[in-house]
């Protein structure tokens, strides 16, 4: 892949709310036919940006954890498209993503683990890589409040691909 | 003065001194085909009948007035019944007093052990057909020009009466992995065969959708015949069939949903379909040999497997289920599959956290309780959210690593689960309180969690609330709760969904039978 092809950007956030905020403003630039891919370690925040990508579609909640089923498919209540929410992390494959029979060409298409499967699906996509403090970082002189869920900042990487995001991704509020 | 001024008509059996106006009311209802004077003496008095008149009271001066009469041939023992006439005087028609005499000819057919009631109609009477339509008849063919000299077609209707008391029910379930069928009688349970796909499922950590329908597919037939022979019913003993609709996944869904179509067709049985998370409610209703008090409404349910967790308030199983809460993030058995993958233990979780906490402290490590401190509250009382939980769990894994301690296993996992149940039965005992109902079921698989149990038992003593654990094998997925929630429907008197109804993997919880 050429570098002209892709544009590169970085956002860090501080908390959970930030990461809903995020994902509204990338749900209203997203139409039918857009694939985003979403890497990032178990507790990343993957669910909650997608909860707010649907937010900022408009479609029809909730938008939980596609691990069980593999694939939800939420329709729209404003006349959009669809956002359809795939967990790819136990596909091996493009050939088991194309199983779950998904209509990419009137959706939008949120994969929680599926970069570096859509090759040959289609020719642009936004590839999301959520970074979270791991091991001893982050906390190495605090123990984490007694009972509370651990807020901690995330860097996420976008890298826009394809004559899709030519322009690039705007996420100013 | 009009009809819907006096007192609504009353309903007793004919006698021979009512002729004269039922003659008045037969001549102006049916004209030219009206019946003779001696035809309908023949009838008032003849074996096997049974006609009705409905008749205004006597007040003060004024006698007792016949507005309209019904009758009914059966004869007892013959398993059937014809609706003879019903007849109202003009002016007293569409006030329900010809509902009310169907009905009691209806019951007395019943009684006379009639399970299937015919009767004629003209085609071109579209409120006598309404009626009978709404009360169960259906049509069975035309005969052309029946009525003379009007020669008007004449539509056969048939009402097929089911064992309400105790209908023989047969229940699929194949909302997620496990092919289950069951088979009850009103509330007792004689079979309940279940097949599970869940070791095909292991290598990929998870249901597989598609896996899972193919092994319904499988599974189906061997299954049902277990359950038959099981229970020592045929096919043809059968009064009804009830399917889950939904929620569950699509694909598996349209397995089950399908095969009970086709039963339902093949063998012309009633087919109820019913939604999955209030048959895990309907599971509680049946007797199982150990004597037991029956379930009371209202009550609140705890489901919890590893697709749902959700809070429900059912204050009637048939008519009115509430969804409290559910899960806005993962589902409990979900976090359970994944911690147990943060601490490298196989798929499924639930049970491999269960076996390792046992030795563990469950206070060794304090992890969050989420949607319990108050700004969630406000918002999300009886929701439930594990996502920050398995963070939490994975963060204080990699810290341990990383500084080259040896990861506790047990007690990370009696930590963990300590706090699923925490929350769990917190939010379930709240709910209760908030209520004022003093009972809550649990279902699904998490019943398999003895901590989940334990702590159940403890807090709803103190709380004085009546607990309600199912046996495990009804608590899991499985159709015979399925079959006990078609059963109620039935007994309830509630008509079948007819076979136009689909899988529905998001259907919602107040929607207990799909019409």
């Amino acid at each position: 892949m050429s570098a002209a092809e892709e544009r590169v950007s970085v956002v860090t956030i501080t908390d959970p709310d930030q990461m809903h905020d995020l994902g509204i403003r990338l749900g209203r630039q997203l139409r039918a036919g857009d694939l985003v891919t979403l890497t990032g370690p178990l507790g990343a925040g993957k669910t909650t940006l997608t909860r707010g990508i649907g937010e900022g579609l408009g479609v029809r909640g909730p938008v939980t954890s596609p691990t069980f089923v593999l694939a939800r498919t939420h329709p729209s209540v404003v006349g959009g498209p669809a956002l359809v929410h795939v967990d790819a992390y136990r596909l091996a494959s493009a050939v088991e993503l194309d199983d779950l029979d998904i209509d990419f060409a009137t959706s939008v298409v949120v994969a929680e683990w599926g970069a570096g499967m859509l090759d040959g699906v289609a020719d642009s996509w936004l590839d999301l890589v959520i970074e979270r403090p791991t091991g001893a970082a982050g906390r190495a002189t605090e123990e984490p409040t007694e009972g509370e869920e651990p807020i901690e900042p995330r860097v996420i990487t976008i890298t826009a691909v394809g004559p899709r995001w030519a322009g690039g991704v705007h996420l100013d509020r | 003065m009009s009809a819907a001024e006096g007192a609504a008509p009353v309903l007793r059996n004919a006698t021979r001194d009512d002729l004269d106006a039922i003659m008045l009311i037969e001549n102006s209802s049916f004209g030219r085909e009206a019946w003779s004077r001696a035809a309908m003496t023949e009838e008032l008095s003849g074996s096997h009948r049974h006609y009705i008149v409905a008749v205004l009271p006597a007040d003060g001066p004024a006698p007792e007035r016949v507005v309209g009469y019904a009758g009914l041939l059966s004869a007892r023992g013959s398993g059937e019944g014809d609706i003879q006439t019903i007849a109202l005087a003009v002016e007293h028609r569409g006030y329900g007093t010809g509902r009310r005499m169907l009905r009691a000819l209806v019951t007395e057919a019943r009684d006379r052990g009639a399970s299937r009631i015919f009767l004629e109609v003209r085609a071109d009477n579209p409120v006598a057909r309404g009626l009978y339509e709404s009360d169960g008849f259906e049509q069975i063919g035309v005969r052309p020009r029946y009525y003379q000299p009007d020669n008007v077609d004449a539509i056969m209707m048939r009402l097929t009466l089911r064992n309400r008391s105790a209908p023989l029910v047969l229940g699929i379930e194949t909302s997620c992995d496990e092919t289950g069928i069951g088979i009850v009688r009103g509330d007792t349970l004689l079979a309940n065969a279940i097949a599970s796909s869940m070791d095909e499922h292991a290598r990929y950590g998870g249901v597989v959708p598609e896996v899972a329908a193919r092994a319904h597919v499988e599974a189906l037939r061997p299954t049902l015949d277990r359950a038959l022979a099981d229970a020592g019913v045929a096919y043809d003993d059968l009064d009804a069939i009830a399917v889950t609709s939904g929620p569950g996944l699509s694909g598996a869904l349209m397995v089950g949903v399908s095969a009970a179509k086709a039963l339902a067709i093949s063998l012309d049985k009633p087919l109820y379909a019913v939604n999955h998370l209030v048959g895990h409610v309907g599971a509680d209703v049946l007797r199982t040999g150990d004597e037991h008090d029956p379930i009371e409404f209202p009550t609140v349910a705890l489901l919890v497997s590893g697709g749902h967790t959700s809070l429900l308030l059912a204050r009637d199983l048939v008519s009115d289920v509430e969804l409290l809460g559910e899960t806005i993030d993962d589902a409990a058995g979900e976090a359970f599959d994944k911690v147990a993958r943060v601490l490298g233990l196989p798929y499924p979780g639930g049970p491999q956290i269960d076996r390792v906490a046992a030795s563990g402290n469950p206070k060794a490590i304090r992890f969050p309780r989420g949607l319990t401190l108050p700004k969630d509250m406000a918002k999300h009382r009886y929701d439930f959210s594990f996502s920050g939980l398995k963070t939490a769990v994975a963060r204080w894994v990699e810290r341990a690593q990383d500084a080259g301690e040896e990861v506790p296993v047990a007690d990370v996992a009696a930590s963990f689960r300590e706090a699923v149940a925490d929350v769990l039965i917190g939010k379930a005992i709240a709910a209760c309180r908030d209520t004022g109902v003093p009972r809550l079921l649990l279902g699904g698989g998490v019943v398999a969690n003895a901590r989940v149990r334990e702590l159940a038992v403890e807090r709803a003593a103190a709380a004085g609330i009546e607990l309600r654990i199912p046996p495990l094998s009804l608590c899991t997925d499985n159709g015979a709760m399925i079959a006990a929630l078609g059963a109620q429907l039935i007994m309830a008197g509630y008509k079948p969904s007819g076979v136009g109804f689909g899988a529905d993997s998001t259907l919602p919880v107040t929607e207990i039978q799909v019409r």
